[in-house]
């Protein structure tokens, strides 16, 4: 038996995220790692981390529920759960007003509607395709030569209004490489950038019905053009928390604590 | 669907080389195939369903024994007058999910897009066209089809004829306009105004008895009118069997896989009007008696399903916490319309196929169905190419959660395994049943 | 392959900026810039004159349609074929794999700019159209004719003769042009004018002079523009709606005995029979060039097989179906010179197309062999 600890573990394509919670539900640990080549190993040390960071034992965790693409591949955890249901809920642990996540992960995005208890009501995950990923954003960056860091503060503010309308990553590539090659402002194709993810997004988000208050998840949620176009495209404010990369272990740590 | 791994593999590869014994491998492996559907079945299944796996084999193996009594059709062509001739029926949709389950299908995906064939193509009909160029498939007797459900029959047919030089009937099928189907049947009263919709059954019944010269023409056999009466009589009584079947399995456990629900969607076409698939729903009635009280989640499945998935058959193989419970395919004729005369018949189960006109009749269709058997969910599956399942799967989803019915609109591929997004599907599946079960919990 | 120097690359070059002279991919930014600046259609469009006077046409998408019967309740028809920027209307209520060119008869819907539609089914992602607009209530007046896919008087052994008439192909699509001037005409308040059904007829001539061709899936007005100036012949647009022809042969059919009507002269407004016209109305809309989703597509060698035509453009859209089959054919039935292009209907996909236009066009002027490409280019620029 462990001593009153619970842990939930999201193994994405990008991080693997642990978080630790104690009986009373207050985080005593909260780790982010690079998921690397493999999703049991990424999520063993991603585990053993935040063990050492809570000055824990694995024993002292009384359940782990697993989250995220990997879930199904981590030997570790006692039950897993999607990483829709375990966004809901850990948004709404986060912010009980929230109706509405927007999570643009690594490799797909989705829209979440919740009900007044942070349970599912309705999801809507975009088509197998990278453009209003955070994979999009990845390749723009590299294309620009700037870090996933720097173009997350790029384009917050903008002189020329330039819009990428290229459907495909393929072709946003070659239209960003263009703007380069016209001398355009970093910040300016930074923000049409922006416009072109915070479209698809808005797209998700009316075909879902979404209501407010909105929030966003994951880490894309710390790119703060990205932040700012989509606020203006959906013509909301998004309830950003310092704890949004880590929401979707947030709610399967929840989950976990649920099984006592 | 088991077949050994690599036998995909060397269909495909002999295929390049030496068409002639790439069929008879493929032959060879189905029938051993259908042997140990005989032998070993899979005992967790109904035995009425096991029965249905042995009788979809036997016709998937027909086109590859016998091709010369044998005639490719299209999956909602009206088949009594084939029967009636002694032809065997086999549909491209089924024979490529064959092709797909025997890992033999990416060669012959490959080859019809070299040959130019759009990439966008549904994926069971491009399958049997690069089988078919490839020399895998021998050529049938004949060729019939409708130009019911999609543009792909359009193509594929065409296309088809011309590869294998056989001789071809296309019936052509108004649009249905009529969200509900008149209540009269058509019996042509002279001197009186005639509906639109009895216009559109004469000009489709006429068609069918063109048809059917066209078979005696082909086969040297004569239909007899009363045969082919019994034989109409004997597809209502199938259809009203499986319609019964399905609403009073409502309070009843059934073990499902993938493969059985669509093999209804199959058979409850091409096979209706013979005395195995009559049987066949004499068989699931039988097993209600036994079949103890129902568990889990039950999902009634708009479309074809990708019995290829893993994440699909995770969730709903054998799985007493959820189960399909219904495809629509098996429940597209409308039951209410209905003539004596066996070409008025057929052509009103062409007429008022629920996938003939606009999207609203097949929603209406999946609604009802889905509440007759107590679906808590539906599952609308956007086949890749299927563009009127895509362009209405918003709608759809708006209309049956408005009726109540939770809904979930799944992207994928029937046929081609590459088609991947294996762990998107898995997410969108697992949290759609995760909403499901915490709805029980709120209660 | 080095090409030799054309006037307009010449020109191009002179356009350069001076910060990176000789480099390729400028010169195609140039010619990119050039054509963004020459989109005078969507500026018009965009005009609030323009716009109203949009709202009150009927618009169309298929040669099938019948123009004439709508022109005759007092209607204005026009082809809808704008390329949009985007799909962001179409993505939300739609979904983003079915044909572009839907998609954008949905973007152009939603965005307010039609009022008044009259569809045909010719495909799948029509009829997910038809069903998306009824359901969304957007359009004043909104019809899908159901077209038959085959022209034949059919079926030969109906056992009751007393319907034959009517249920043949050519009577069931009557029918439905019986229902749509019933409906127009309550929409119009107009009663139907014979003279001006009539004049409506004017059938496209087919061209005597050297030209090249368009052929397959419809091509959107921005893209045929940009082939145009990017080819040196004359381009003729044979796509999809684009070869319409139907002709006024109904005294000539009279006259045979074809219908069961009284004989009347053509200047006659008030003494014809509108269910005989409409009968043989059916049979001409029928009877034209082929579609792809006819079932009998022979009647479509015309288009590749005369000898006036020195190059075809063969286009192609993404996620449509039926052009790819034809195309597979054509490339081994002729000689003449093909170019295969394919886009998904918005203007942004039309750009990526330039170049291989242009490389298309230059390698016409090298092979132009027995006849002098360089006069027809003159002639234009």
């Amino acid at each position: 038996m462990g001593k009153g600890y619970f842990a939930g573990i999201d193994s994405g394509s990008t991080s693997t995220d642990v978080v630790i919670l104690n009986k009373e539900k207050e985080i005593v640990a909260g780790i982010i790692l690079p998921t690397g080549a493999g999703a049991a190993i990424g999520a063993e040390r991603a585990l053993e981390q935040a063990l050492e960071q809570a000055h824990l034992d694995r024993e002292d965790i009384d359940a782990v529920v697993t989250t995220g693409y990997g879930r199904t591949a981590i030997q570790v955890g006692d039950k897993s759960i999607t990483e829709i249901t375990c966004h809901a809920r850990g948004a709404h642990f986060l912010d009980p007003s929230v109706r509405t996540v927007v999570d643009i992960g690594g490799q797909d995005s989705k829209v979440i509607r919740l009900d007044s208890d942070g349970s599912v009501k309705n999801f809507v995950m975009n088509d197998k395709c990278a453009a209003g990923t955070g994979r999009f954003l990845e390749m723009m960056a590299r294309t620009m030569e700037m870090s996933l860091d720097e173009i997350g503060k790029a384009g917050l503010s903008y002189d020329e209004d330039i819009t990428i309308s290229s459907m495909c990553t393929v072709f946003a590539e070659s239209e960003v490489v263009s703007l380069i090659a016209q001398n355009k402002k970093p910040d300016d194709i930074v923000h049409g950038l922006n416009k072109a993810v915070a479209a698809k997004t808005a797209s998700l988000v009316k075909r879902v019905g979404g209501e407010e208050a909105y929030m966003m998840t994951g880490g894309v949620a710390q790119n703060r053009g990205l932040v700012k176009t989509l606020e203006e495209r959906l013509g909301t404010k998004l309830i950003i928390s310092e704890k949004a990369q880590l929401c979707g272990a947030l709610g399967a740590a929840l989950y976990a604590a649920d099984m006592e | 669907m088991q077949v050994i791994e690599t036998f995909g593999h060397y269909v495909e590869k002999l295929s390049d080389t030496d068409p002639a014994k790439a069929r008879v491998l493929l032959r060879t492996g189905w029938q051993a195939q259908n042997l140990k559907f005989r032998a070993a079945p899979d005992k967790e299944l109904l035995p009425a369903d096991q029965y249905l796996a042995r009788l979809m084999m036997d016709t998937m193996l027909r086109p590859l024994k016998n091709p010369d009594q044998s005639v490719l059709v299209s999956v909602f062509t009206p088949c009594e007058l084939m029967q009636e001739v002694g032809l065997s029926p086999y549909n491209v949709e089924s024979f490529s999910c064959y092709l797909s389950a025997s890992k033999a299908e990416r060669a012959f995906l490959q080859t019809a897009e070299d040959c130019g064939i759009s990439e966008t193509l549904c994926s069971y009909h491009k399958t049997f066209i690069g089988a078919a160029k490839k020399g895998l498939l021998p050529a049938p007797r004949c060729i019939v089809y409708t130009t019911l459900a999609c543009d792909a029959n359009l193509l594929t047919f065409r296309e088809l004829a011309e590869l294998y030089g056989v001789p071809c009937f296309a019936i052509d099928i108004p649009a249905c306009r009529t969200r509900q189907i008149p209540a009269a049947p058509a019996s042509g009263e002279a001197g009186e105004q005639v509906s639109p919709e009895d216009a559109n059954v004469a000009y489709v019944a006429g068609q069918l008895r063109e048809l059917a010269a066209f078979l005696e023409e082909h086969t040297g056999k004569k239909i007899r009118e009363d045969s082919l009466r019994e034989r109409l009589a004997r597809s209502r009584r199938t259809l009203a069997n499986y319609d019964r079947f399905q609403k009073e399995r409502v309070d009843k456990y059934i073990p499902a896989d993938l493969v059985t629900p669509l093999y209804n969607g199959m058979t409850n076409n091409i096979l209706l009007g013979t005395k195995e698939e009559e049987a066949y729903t004499e068989k699931l009635l039988a097993s209600l008696e036994k079949a103890g009280p129902a568990r889990g989640k039950r999902i009634y499945w708009m479309h074809i399903i990708p019995f290829w998935s893993n994440a699909v058959k995770d969730v709903f193989r054998l799985n007493e916490n959820a189960q399909i419970v219904g495809c629509e395919l098996a429940q597209v004729a409308n039951l209410e319309a209905h003539s004596d005369d066996p070409y008025e018949d057929m052509a009103m189960r062409l007429l008022f196929n629920s996938l003939n006109g606009s999207i609203s009749r097949r929603i209406d269709a999946g609604i009802r169905h889905a509440k007759e058997t107590k679906a808590d969910g539906v599952i609308w599956f956007n086949h890749w190419g299927c563009k009127h399942t895509l362009g209405g799967s918003q709608l759809a989803k708006k209309r049956f959660e408005e009726a109540g019915i939770p809904t979930l609109i799944l992207d994928g591929d029937g046929c081609d395994r590459s088609h991947g997004g294996e762990g998107q599907t898995s997410t969108r599946l697992g949290a759609f049943l995760e909403m499901l079960n915490a709805g029980d919990a709120e209660m | 392959m080095k090409l030799r120097g054309s006037g307009r690359r010449q020109a191009a070059q002179s356009r350069e900026s001076a910060s990176d002279p000789g480099n390729a991919g400028s010169k195609i930014r140039d010619l990119h810039a050039e054509y963004a600046a020459d989109r005078t259609i969507h500026r018009m469009r965009e005009t609030k004159a323009g716009r109203e006077s949009n709202l009150e046409k009927t618009y169309y998408v298929c040669k099938y349609t019948p123009l004439e019967l709508l022109t005759a309740f007092g209607g204005e028809c026009e082809n809808l074929n704008m390329m949009p920027e985007g799909f962001d209307y179409a993505d939300q209520i739609a979904h983003p794999n079915i044909c572009g060119f839907g998609k954008s008869v949905l973007e152009a819907v939603l965005a307010g700019q039609v009022k008044e539609l009259v569809l045909v089914n010719c495909c799948d992602t029509i009829r997910s159209v038809y069903d998306l607009l009824e359901d969304s209530g957007q359009l004043d007046f909104l019809y899908m004719l159901d077209m038959l896919h085959t022209r034949s008087a059919f079926p030969e052994r109906n056992a009751d003769a007393s319907l034959s008439d009517s249920v043949c192909s050519r009577g069931r699509v009557a029918a439905q042009l019986k229902d749509l001037a019933q409906k127009y005409g309550e929409y119009k308040g107009r009663k139907f004018d014979y003279s001006a059904f009539r004049s409506a007829f004017c059938p496209k001539e087919r061209t005597q002079v050297t030209h090249l061709a368009v052929l397959g899936a419809r091509m959107g007005d921005e893209l045929y523009e940009m082939t145009q100036k990017s080819m040196p012949l004359p381009v003729v647009n044979e796509t999809c709606v684009n070869n319409r022809s139907v002709t006024w042969t109904y005294p000539e059919a009279e006259r045979q005995g074809t219908g069961s009507q009284k004989v009347q002269t053509h200047d006659s407004e008030t003494d014809f029979d509108f269910d005989a016209l409409m009968d043989w109305y059916a049979g001409e809309l029928l009877g034209q060039l082929p579609c792809m989703r006819m079932l009998d597509t022979a009647g479509r060698k015309q288009l590749y097989q005369d000898p006036s035509l020195k190059g075809i453009i063969y286009h192609t859209v993404k996620f449509c179906d039926f052009y790819s089959f034809e195309y597979a054919d054509i490339k081994s039935h002729t000689d003449v010179p093909i170019l295969k292009i394919e886009s998904d209907y918005t203007v942004q996909s039309s750009g990526q197309l330039l170049t291989r236009l242009e490389a298309f066009a230059e390698s016409l002027e090298l092979n132009s062999g027995g006849y002098d490409i360089r006069q027809f280019r003159r002639i234009r620029e």
